[in-house]
């Protein structure tokens, strides 16, 4: 009885703590966001960008079953769609630009490519659908043409509602997390999330008809330019990088705190990555895998000190992998 | 049966989802009948600090003037410059977007009707769902058939280009606006 009872206040003080720190987390990464959004964040993607990238991948190991069997169609699909998309996107920048396209073309080319990412993502659903006998996802293919349909009318809405909903997805996997481990702080998770549109909101109101961004440096307008700067023209540029760079920093402080935490993982044990126990080979591939990943985080940190700038183009490039990445393993937690 | 309703449906709101031009406003005279997109006459944009004089109680100047920093000449000749090389091509016709948009709608339409038929749905909600679809299509189709908005009216005038070595920002000062008549 004693027992219970401690075990219950352990568990009460524990949330607690957890609600305290998401609120503090969300409310000071607005503020910052807000009050200085370049500085946050060339700080936050100096800081962070690598080691969450890292992170991601060795969760998604752990997420990966030792043996395929019946999902061997998924996770081809999956890893295809993965390569292909990643490729295009970024090679197909550079053959437009050698090409010398036209405004046209390149809005053709990024609707093309919006198109084929949701055809993808239907088809991991459907196959997903199918794995799971109480899981009827037929309704994926009439939304999926409608949101093809509404990429083709609005091409760079759509390429930038990408750019901002990403960073969202993190919640999404954490939220699936908790179901999972910690059904007790899955409530107050939820609660606790409610503050983000309201922070949002916050931003807008603040900030939604203020002055520009004042800099006219070459790192200032690249960041303006990532949060939709030129596409959204109506709207202050101050606004639209506080608030990309408030959603980048949840992002990150959930792959790097909150689910290394939740799921108990510690990131340099391997004994919970399924696929190591499958052969000698592939324990060999993981772990250069992930000894190679611990490099580029820290050529990347090398790079940020030498030309942030250049390095923060070429980590954006890539890192559209890690976004794809995420796609199939988040349907399979649903 | 199935098939005939559904390329039936699928026809039918691919040609009132898909005929829909992109609202990208009036032809300009001169490109008529070249085969070109209207789009060519977009402006090159790029955004730079400026600071707007506006003439107060009938007083001012009688010509409007813009002096330009030749420090921000640079980024204007780039921005010109880019966007001289993103001249339309063979794929720039605005059209195709909303065709394809269309032809995706009147899939997705055909799904839900596919949907429809192999689950056994109450009819009420088959009804209702029906109802929706055709209210959405509707609209849609008139919303996208719609005709690009009406010119802002605008002032004439002459403006006056001062490039000079001083400055950080594009002064804009006002003249006395005259509204066209036109």
């Amino acid at each position: 009885m004693a027992g219970s009872i401690a075990l219950r206040r352990t568990t009460l003080s524990s949330l607690r703590w957890f609600a305290v720190a998401s609120i503090g987390v969300l409310t000071g990464a607005c503020l910052f966001a807000g009050w200085a959004p370049i500085t946050f964040s060339v700080v936050t993607v100096f800081c962070f960008a690598g080691p969450h990238n890292w992170l991601e991948a060795r969760y998604m190991m752990s997420r990966m079953p030792a043996r395929w069997g019946r999902l061997r169609t998924y996770f081809l699909v999956g890893m295809l769609g993965v390569l292909l998309l990643a490729s295009l996107a970024i090679v197909m920048p550079h053959g437009l630009n050698a090409w010398r396209a036209s405004s046209q073309a390149w809005l053709f080319g990024a609707a093309s490519w919006n198109s084929l990412l949701v055809l993808w993502v239907a088809l991991l659903a459907q196959l997903r659908s199918r794995e799971h006998p109480r899981l009827d996802w037929s309704w994926v293919w009439p939304v999926s043409f409608t949101v093809i349909a509404l990429n083709w009318l609005w091409p760079l809405a759509w390429s930038f509602g990408l750019v901002y909903l990403h960073p969202l997805v993190a919640l999404w996997f954490l939220d699936r997390e908790l179901g999972k481990r910690r059904a007790a702080w899955q409530s107050t998770y939820r609660k606790c999330l409610a503050i983000v549109p309201g922070l949002l909101l916050l931003l807008w109101w603040r900030l939604a008809a203020a002055p520009d961004l004042a800099g006219s440096d070459a790192l200032s307008l690249q960041i303006t330019h990532h949060a939709g700067g030129h596409v959204f023209q109506d709207v202050s540029t101050h606004f639209l990088v506080a608030a990309h760079t408030f959603l980048e920093m949840i992002h990150y402080g959930v792959w790097i705190v909150a689910i290394p935490l939740v799921t108990g993982s510690v990131p340099w044990r391997m004994h919970n990555i399924p696929l190591m126990r499958r052969s000698r080979t592939w324990k060999a591939v993981l772990l250069a895998v992930l000894a190679g990943g611990l490099c580029i985080s820290l050529l990347l940190w090398s790079g940020f000190l030498i030309d942030y700038s250049l390095t923060r183009d070429i980590y954006f490039t890539v890192a559209i992998l890690h976004v794809l990445a995420e796609v199939p393993f988040l349907l399979r937690l649903l | 049966m199935k098939t005939r309703v559904l390329a039936v449906a699928m026809l039918g709101l691919g040609y009132g989802l898909g005929n829909a031009h992109a609202n990208i406003g009036p032809v300009p005279a001169a490109e008529k009948g070249e085969g070109q997109s209207a789009k060519r006459d977009d402006p090159a944009t790029v955004r730079l600090p400026a600071k707007v004089t506006m003439p107060l109680g009938g007083r001012g100047q009688a010509e409007t003037r813009i002096r330009i920093p030749k420090r921000l000449l640079n980024q204007i000749n780039q921005a010109a410059g880019a966007h001289h090389q993103n001249t339309p091509g063979p794929l720039g016709t605005a059209p195709v977007h909303t065709v394809i948009a269309g032809l995706a709608l009147s899939v997705a339409a055909a799904c839900t009707l596919l949907l429809v038929m192999r689950k056994a749905i109450k009819p009420r909600t088959a009804t209702a769902a029906v109802a929706l679809l055709l209210a959405v299509g509707g609209v849609g189709t008139t919303v996208a058939n719609f005709g690009p908005p009406p010119e802002q009216r605008r002032a004439v005038g002459t403006v006056l280009i001062e490039i000079t070595d001083k400055g950080e920002k594009i002064e804009v000062l006002v003249g006395r606006i005259e509204l066209d008549k036109k």
